[in-house]
């Protein structure tokens, strides 16, 4: 399976999504990921002999803190009513939200957050008052948008919006671009189920992750179907 | 004049955000009540000195324990009876001078399919998808597919959305009283989720026979 | 590129919102003011903050809405996001498009003037001689305008100068940039 992870940052910087599909995937960082059954944050989580993640400890203390807000939910494995065997088969293998304030989540952001800024002063044009200076310079601007960054075992597509929200989704390498696939998410399946909806929040404080039901289905099934189209 | 009246139009979006908003402001509306602070030096911050945790975009009115307390769904409700009183006679109007339709509205059975039919597709963009009757007075309105709940749902699972609904609920409950009331019946009306089901929603109304 | 933005707003304005009568909007609104009035006790000044509180919290909602139906990229100045704000933004949910004017010097601060405002159609301030002079009635744009424009890193004052209702000209709203937001850095980043 093709799909290794979905993350969603928001303009805090935070992890408030985190979605790991059990797969044979590897820490972005490059270091290999491995889940003790011990640790608390991946109770879950099918042990892949092949995982060995060198910091598990402080993992296990930052996951539970998750839970505080979404109140355990967002570490229990999820149940689907997908009917669907391919969605199944992606879900039971995962975790929900147990991933955010680890060093993994970190590391990633912490590339991609790099990358973006490299990228953007690579390329801006000429200014001509000191506004328009500022107005380039802020993060938000899509001259040179990072879309994606490829290592040997993985791709990591990315997607910011215009508000701050950041898309990130780690697949297998041969993958192609997703850019689509994550603005179709944004769309489609944010929007309705996050920002049109009174009782979610959208300025999430430190510890806040999405924990709804509905939204999470919504993510598996979307990446379910896009399981075979992926290369 | 008359052709420019009820012409124009917005967007059902924000009509939607507004009144998903109203909620919220209620609640903070009772919380400014309920406490004895004097109501000048309250105006001062506009971000909410007062309600510290009350950050735009977060949802901390919903944990309040004020938002399904009695007085906030009275006011919500209040809100729906004020707009229903009065956009009766817009409608009306709407429908005998724009569409040249006379309606009669001279049973209460009519009025009910007045609501079901031209309120309804009005406001919700939809007919009623069901009127029952047991004809001394008492009504269900069913709609299948209640457009407001349908992106609605709690991070704390179904349970806790359908009851953290039930303000939400309060709106069109209060509309359907007050146009009813503009036509001088008198009635109650309350709501409730289908078996559970969201958005399926229905409109229990009991109207008195007193004329 | 203000005539492609007009089209902009028309085309989003015609095929992708759906409408609905805008004399509900100005009912529903109008009860809600109503009832802050009577419960603040016709304490304007706490109905003009409610208010405002209330457009701050829609929009920072509704800048996902515009931009879902827009698909614009980032404005790379200020008169761009005048344009924008007031050629897509207004016309794509309340169908009006504001008139720009009296931009200062340095392009920081400009007027939105409203012919016509959805949310004030027939209304009458109450007679009691403070309304026309403390409530502003559609303050809850003001709201909305700093809660959509502050989520795109555009930190502005937003605030009524004139209102027809009170019985001055025009409906005038000033907006300022008070300064472009830095983006956040992760914590711990050097």
């Amino acid at each position: 399976m093709p799909i290794y992870s979905f993350w969603i940052y928001d303009r805090h910087c935070n992890c408030i999504f985190s979605r790991e599909y059990g797969t044979g995937s590897q820490d972005p960082s490059g270091n290999v990921l491995k889940s003790t059954p011990k640790s608390k944050g991946s109770a879950q989580f099918a042990p892949n002999p092949s995982y060995e993640n060198t910091s598990s400890l402080p993992t296990s203390s930052q996951s539970t803190q998750n839970s505080s807000i979404s109140s355990g939910r967002g570490q229990r494995l999820l149940s689907s009513a997908s009917n669907n065997h391919k969605a199944q088969e992606l879900i039971q293998k995962g975790t929900v939200n147990a991933q955010n304030n680890n060093n993994t989540s970190k590391l990633l952001f912490g590339t991609l957050f790099s990358l973006r800024k490299i990228a953007g002063s690579v390329c801006t044009p000429q200014t001509e008052t000191h506004q328009e200076e500022e107005f380039n310079t802020s993060n938000l601007n899509s001259f040179n948008a990072l879309q994606s960054f490829r290592t040997l075992n993985y791709k990591c597509h990315y997607y910011e919006t215009m508000n701050g929200l950041r898309f990130v989704v780690v697949t297998h390498p041969a993958a192609r671009s997703l850019q689509s696939s994550l603005i179709e998410i944004y769309h489609s399946i944010y929007l309705p189920t996050v920002v049109r909806n009174p009782l979610m929040p959208v300025n999430y404080r430190e510890d806040e992750v999405i924990s709804n039901d509905r939204f999470v289905r919504a993510i598996d099934e979307y990446w379910a179907s896009l399981e075979e189209t992926l290369t | 004049m008359p052709e420019e009246f009820f012409s124009k139009e917005v967007s059902a979006m924000a009509l939607e955000y507004l009144v998903n908003e109203c909620v919220a402001l209620s609640v903070r509306v009772e919380e400014l009540l309920a406490s004895d602070s004097v109501p000048g030096t309250l105006a001062g911050d506009v971000a909410g000195l007062k309600l510290e945790q009350d950050k735009p975009g977060t949802v901390d009115f919903a944990s309040n324990p004020k938002f399904l307390g009695l007085n906030n769904l009275y006011r919500v409700e209040r809100y729906g009876y004020e707009i229903g009183y009065k956009i009766t006679d817009c409608i009306i109007y709407k429908k005998s001078v724009q569409e040249g339709v006379n309606i009669q509205l001279l049973e209460v059975l009519e009025v009910m399919k007045f609501i079901c039919r031209d309120v309804w597709r009005m406001f919700y963009l939809k007919q009623m998808d069901n009127l029952r009757t047991n004809h001394i007075g008492t009504f269900v309105l069913v709609d299948n597919n209640f457009r407001p709940l349908i992106n609605v749902s709690s991070a704390q699972g179904d349970a806790d959305t359908i009851r953290k609904i039930q303000p939400y609920l309060q709106l069109p409950c209060g509309l359907i009283r007050g146009i009813l009331a503009s036509l001088g019946i008198s009635a109650v009306v309350k709501a409730d989720v289908i078996e559970n089901r969201l958005p399926a929603v229905s409109f229990n109304v009991q109207t008195s026979l007193a004329k | 590129m203000s005539k492609q933005i007009k089209q902009l707003g028309d085309d989003v304005w015609k095929t992708k919102v759906e409408k609905v009568n805008s004399e509900l909007f100005t009912l529903t609104y109008g009860s809600i003011v109503a009832q802050l009035c009577r419960d603040f006790n016709n304490n304007y000044e706490e109905v003009n903050a409610q208010t405002y509180k209330m457009g701050y919290n829609i929009g920072v909602r509704l800048i996902d809405e515009f931009l879902q139906k827009t698909q614009l990229s980032r404005c790379s100045s200020f008169r761009d996001t005048a344009e924008i704000v007031s050629k897509v933004g207004f016309k794509m949910f309340l169908n009006v498009v504001p008139n720009i004017t009296n931009w200062t010097s340095d392009m920081t601060t400009f007027s939105l003037i409203l012919t016509e405002n959805p949310l004030a159609d027939f209304v009458e301030l109450p007679d009691d001689g403070k309304a026309a002079k403390e409530l502003w009635y559609s303050n809850i744009l003001c709201g909305v305008l700093r809660g959509a424009l502050e989520m795109v890193q555009l930190d502005c004052e937003v605030g009524f100068i004139s209102d027809v209702l009170r019985g001055d000209e025009t409906t005038e709203l000033r907006v300022r940039l008070v300064q472009v937001l830095k983006e956040e850095i992760p914590a711990g980043e050097e």
